[in-house]
């Protein structure tokens, strides 16, 4: 390859890592936080206690839906699991828009004692959708926009880069600071390669008919403007998907005959064994009608697919329905590319691998922001002006590398300090979100660079490390009871907050030592993450 | 080190780089210029090879209708991808626009040919 094309991709590799670096960023570290969306949904339910079993749950959950919709189009309870104690019940009404849903206890079937709160939910929806409700689907085509800049970045990056495999083992902590911030972002980047390639080329499947509809339009469209149908979707989607469900069962409409759909508990066990291991969910379509239709869904686990395996049943008779087995192989590909990203099928240790690769991820977008000062840092330091751009470049990066972490520590605060009966609980919660980050963002503006980092990475280290203590004096489930009575949920999310607070704890060290170092020099260095060593390497 | 300023470049920097010496330093609005129309190039030329891309294959592709969609739509980002570094690769800008609009013309042809 020639030098200059060479530079052309580092170029546009810098340049398509910064302009979406800080969407994505968001959407890493959003999306690491999600794979434990269940457990993080727990913790901020303390009242929610583990042990319930799964099949009173579903007899409570077919209860409550049976008195506040019977006559829905369709129902769908998830019941308790090791990673979520509750009991989620949704409904759609006929002729509605809105699912509703409602959180259950199990034992007495109410509507759940538990404090309102969106839980992990919050960072699912920014992960994917910028947590933007209305229109529903711009904030997918917004993480797509971003999700494109990734596949080029990770792209440019792998054609510029001439020493692929040397560089996957080397890192100089000792060298000139641009060197070891490169030597960081390639040990993040180069051996994490296939990962970092997977999750985003996998993050546009879920999306992809919203950001890329011309296929489906193309085979189910109708004669209308092609602008008036990408602006409504919904007619070409339906047909597609009705097209892609090769189970006519399933989508068996209204008889408009009431018949009592039989006892869910029964078909619920009778499936468990035929599927081989734990019911999911189950959902009912036509719920008390002659034609109602009960699937069961086996909880994920063991297998990659997205979709796993499901039974039929006939609601009225509690009869098997025929279920196709075996969908075409194109399908099987996109259900394990989609399954892929949502991980749901994960075990635990594979979860936590996720979750680290996750980290590591949003940490090698973190050094490729960093490394973009860095580099253009020299340019100015002996001059006292810094431009514009290079300065709100770095604010940016302190707001969204250590503010959102921040922010994400004042939820987990707010859910356990904002008294349980306001009005608004949940919404609360979230706003005390953005308007912490918001705050990071404000104290990184205000003062200067280095130590505004210092700054930051301190505070994040208390917000993580103190969660332990605070949930101890907030709750009755604090870290030791959690061991003793080995509530793993608990104890894990526990310790992983104030392990997580160290690791800012340690960060924040380092550069204040940096800071004083360079003082002590009587070296101005616009930032505490350079040192003045980098000209005698260059 | 003014390199990492230059950016792609134009033609003629390209050409003075690839030789070796510091060709003429084109004026700082050509070089803006030039990487406003591969942005352009690469954001709404690529979606736009991508999206008759995607149309055509789900028409023309030998499967079943829904298989054909969902094997064209998966494909389509990485068409999306290529196209967009591309734009960056070309000697100039207008070599750029002139390969989405070859390919852009090629797919729509075969499209409304053949995906009848």
């Amino acid at each position: 390859m020639s030098t200059s094309i060479r530079k052309s991709l580092a170029w546009l590799h810098a340049w398509a890592g910064l302009v979406a670096g800080w969407a994505l960023f968001m959407m890493f570290l959003a999306g690491t936080a999600s794979v434990f969306k269940e457990e993080i949904t727990a913790w901020m339910s303390p009242e929610l206690g583990p042990g319930i079993d799964a099949m009173d749950a579903l007899e409570a959950a077919e209860a409550r839906l049976n008195a506040v919709a019977p006559d829905a189009e369709r129902w769908s309870i998830r019941l308790p699991s090791e990673r979520s104690p509750a009991t989620r019940i949704t409904w759609r009404a006929r002729d509605a828009s809105v699912t509703e849903s409602e959180m259950l206890d199990a034992g007495s079937g109410r509507v759940v004692a538990a404090r309102e709160t969106r839980g992990g939910d919050l960072f699912y929806r920014l992960h994917y959708r910028f947590e933007i409700s209305n229109p529903v689907r711009r904030g997918w085509w917004i993480s797509g926009a971003a999700t494109m800049f990734m596949l080029v970045a990770i792209m440019t990056g792998v054609l510029t880069h001439k020493r692929i495999f040397r560089d996957f083992f080397t890192f100089r902590p000792r060298a000139a600071t641009q060197r070891t911030w490169l030597d960081a972002h390639l040990l993040l980047a180069v051996p994490l390669l296939p990962f970092h390639l997977m999750i985003a080329y996998t993050g546009l499947v879920p999306i992809m008919t919203t950001v890329m509809p011309w296929g489906m339009i193309a085979n189910y469209g109708d004669e209308r403007p092609l602008l008036e149908q990408l602006a409504d979707l919904d007619a070409a989607r339906r047909a597609y998907s009705s097209d892609r469900r090769a189970d006519p069962a399933a989508q068996r409409p209204p008889a408009h005959v009431p018949s009592p759909t039989v006892a869910l508990r029964s078909i619920a066990e009778q499936a468990a064994q035929q599927l081989g291991g734990p019911v999911g969910s189950i959902s009912v379509r036509n719920p008390n009608d002659a034609n109602a239709v009960v699937e069961v869904v086996r909880r994920p686990g063991g297998a990659l697919s997205n979709r796993p395996a499901r039974l039929l049943f006939d609601g009225s008779t509690g009869d098997p329905l025929p279920v196709t087995t075996s969908p075409s192989p194109v399908a099987k590909i996109q259900a394990a590319l989609y399954g892929m990203h949502m991980a749901r099928f994960a075990d635990p240790m594979l979860r936590w691998a996720y979750f680290a690769a996750g980290l590591a991820s949003s940490a090698m977008i973190a050094t490729g922001l960093t490394l973009w000062i860095i580099k253009r840092r020299r340019r100015f330091t002996d001059q006292t002006r810094i431009p514009f751009g290079h300065w709100l470049v770095e604010r940016l990066n302190i707001a969204a590398i250590v503010g959102l972490p921040i922010a994400m520590a004042a939820y987990f605060w707010a859910n356990r300090l904002l008294p349980l009966d306001v009005a608004a609980r949940a919404q609360l919660e979230v706003r005390t979100f953005f308007l912490v980050w918001l705050s990071t963002l404000v104290v990184a503006m205000l003062r200067p660079a280095d130590r505004a980092w210092a700054e930051v990475l301190g505070s994040a280290a208390f917000a993580f490390g103190a969660i332990p203590l605070l949930n101890a004096l907030t709750t009755d489930r604090h870290l030791v009871a959690s061991v003793v009575q080995g509530d793993w949920l608990m104890a894990g999310f526990d310790s992983t907050m104030a392990a997580i607070g160290l690791l800012f704890a340690w960060c924040a060290v380092k550069v204040a030592g940096r800071t004083r170092a360079s003082a002590a020099e009587g070296t101005a260095v616009p930032s505490a993450l350079d040192s003045s060593t980098w000209r005698s390497h260059e | 080190m003014r390199s990492e300023a230059i950016g792609p470049g134009t033609r003629a920097a390209r050409r003075g780089r690839r030789r070796g010496v510091e060709g003429p330093r084109p004026s700082l609005v050509r070089r803006r210029a030039d990487v406003a129309a591969r942005a352009a190039a690469a954001i709404v030329g690529g979606y736009a090879v991508a999206a008759v891309a995607t149309a055509a294959l789900a028409r023309l592709l030998p499967l079943p209708r829904s298989d054909a969609t969902a094997a064209a739509t998966l494909f389509s980002f990485v068409v999306y991808t290529v196209i967009a570094i591309g734009s960056f690769t070309a000697p100039s800008s207008l070599a750029a626009w002139l390969r989405i609009s070859f390919a852009t013309a090629a797919l729509a042809t075969a499209l409304l040919v053949f995906g009848k």
